[in-house]
């Protein structure tokens, strides 16, 4: 049942995300196109100047916006099929609390993942447009560059795969966390007789409030016993640099579990559809 | 006979206002029963507890012996007092999702009733008027095979024309095996077609007896009973 109820929840929201993924690449590869052909070498009147400016805004704005609304298709998608009127479907369906919101957990981490590679490919595109001119004289630069990336990197104690890949899942954990925050908060607004949506809004304050304080608390100390060691050097900042990402990555995890526990018992337990 | 639902002490508190005192009910297979009573009677709030919609504060149903749950929904049949599928879907693409999840629903079945009543299965639920959206539910909801169907105010809030099809919707579409328990207050309508009534009046059973018991020992319909009985009950 798990495997239909993916299927089912990718049939009804990939046309919103695949406008917000085809609207991403579009506007890199057009972005690309501008850049390639705006005139570097040259002196350009003012208008064109202030043309540029506007466009590059409405393009960092377009890339917020689509963000937001990835996520706003999330929350909105979780609410209504799980505490509105479709919630008499979902919660009559022969399938536990669990596999609904694995199913979407899943779903939602696939897309908004989706949209962040595509906003990254977005703007790699721009900036391919930004160099291709001078593509010869890049790629005749592009070892010292990358030593130039490395040594910093070292220099940081950050070049290692290990770093990247915990960099990596931390980064997806971190999605998952923020996806399930909002199912756990939707899941406690549930929980008031009225205003349930107030509830709701009210709820992921709370949460983001309690996580934003721990995860500041514990970032300090991790920074401050940095800071008392003698020596500051590669292996120290090493150090630092896994500690982060590793309290990172278990704070993630926890969120994780509290709000994947936490919506699977409210709607196992405490379901009152109006 | 086993009893297809049992219902123990079912109590249901809103703040500090029951909707249901300790109920207890047995129902068995091959009936259809009317459950009756008033606006806040507690008709729905019987009803989402048996379907696993709400909570109850405290007793316990079984459905054929299971607790509410994943076994207890691949039996019951429900149709919700309102709409509930999805306004951009499809009818074809409802009855794909129903097929999908329920083992019982016969396809055939409802694509036959759509036809007979010349509703377009790619027609999107948002199109449709509110009464058609009605009959495609009710259409959705009796092409299953459960053993119960819970049916809440299914001719409520349409026409007299679309009653007469819905109650023979129900009736040309029932199991002799199968359960229907139909929640209404207009009860001269449905009359004909019940077995057993359960008048509910805050949020306790006034009465569970059959149609045919009432006419024999009461000498009236179950519509004049019920207006006695909620006369007396409100004096």
């Amino acid at each position: 049942m798990l495997g239909k109820l993916i299927k089912h929840e990718f049939q009804t929201t990939w046309r919103p995300f695949a406008i917000c993924l085809v609207s991403l690449i579009a506007t890199g590869l057009v972005g690309a196109f501008l850049a390639y052909i705006y005139p570097q070498n040259l002196d350009v009147p003012t208008f064109v100047s202030v043309l540029l400016g506007t466009l590059i805004g409405g393009y960092v704005l377009l890339l917020i916006a689509i963000s937001v609304i990835a996520f706003a298709l999330v929350v909105v998608r979780f609410y209504k099929t799980m505490f509105t009127a479709e919630g008499y479907l979902t919660f009559t369906l022969p399938v536990t609390p669990l596999q609904i919101i694995t199913a979407k957990t899943l779903v939602s981490t696939i897309w908004i993942l989706a949209i962040n590679i595509s906003t990254c490919i977005s703007v790699g595109f721009v900036g391919l447009g930004l160099v291709i001119k001078d593509w010869d004289e890049l790629m005749a630069d592009l070892p010292m560059i990358m030593n130039a990336i490395r040594h910093g990197l070292e220099e940081m104690g950050a070049y290692t795969l290990g770093t990247a890949i915990l960099f990596i899942i931390t980064l997806l954990i971190g999605v998952i966390g923020q996806i399930l925050t909002f199912y756990f908060a939707i899941s406690i607004g549930q929980l008031w007789q009225q205003h349930k949506v107030l509830g709701s809004v009210l709820a992921y304050i709370v949460i983001h409030i309690i996580v934003n304080i721990i995860t500041t608390v514990v970032s300090v100390g991790t920074s401050l016993s940095i800071l008392a060691a003698d020596v500051v050097n590669a292996s120290s900042m090493e150090h630092y640099v896994s500690s982060t990402l590793w309290i990172s990555l278990i704070l993630n995890i926890i969120v994780c579990a509290i709000g994947y526990i936490g919506s699977i018992m409210i709607t196992n337990k405490k379901l009152n559809l109006d | 006979m086993s009893n297809l639902l049992s219902i123990q002490g079912l109590t249901k508190v809103y703040s500090s206002t029951p909707a249901l005192y300790n109920v207890d009910l047995e129902i068995g297979s091959g009936h259809i029963i009317g459950l009756l009573g008033p606006n806040g009677s507690g008709k729905t709030t019987i009803i989402k507890i048996i379907c696993g919609l709400l909570q109850p504060t405290a007793g316990k149903v079984l459905v054929d012996g299971h607790e509410v749950g994943v076994e207890s929904k691949k039996i019951i049949s429900y149709l919700p007092d309102h709409t509930y599928l999805n306004d951009n879907m499809t009818i074809h693409e409802t009855i794909l999702y129903f097929m999908d999840f329920y083992e019982d629903f016969d396809a055939d079945r409802a694509y036959a009733m759509l036809e007979k009543l010349n509703i377009n299965p790619d027609a999107k639920m948002k199109t449709l008027s509110k009464g058609t959206k009605e009959k495609v539910q009710l259409i959705l909801v009796m092409s299953r095979r459960a053993r119960l169907y819970i049916l809440d105010e299914p001719i409520a809030g349409v026409d007299p024309a679309a009653r007469d099809y819905i109650l023979n919707t129900i009736i040309s579409n029932y199991d002799p095996e199968a359960t229907i328990i139909i929640s209404t207050h207009l009860i001269s309508d449905v009359e004909n077609v019940l077995d057993d009534v359960i008048f509910l009046q805050n949020g306790q059973i006034a009465l569970h007896s059959s149609v045919d018991d009432i006419r024999q020992n009461e000498g009236k319909s179950v519509d004049a009973l019920f207006r006695e009985v909620y006369r007396c009950l409100e004096n």
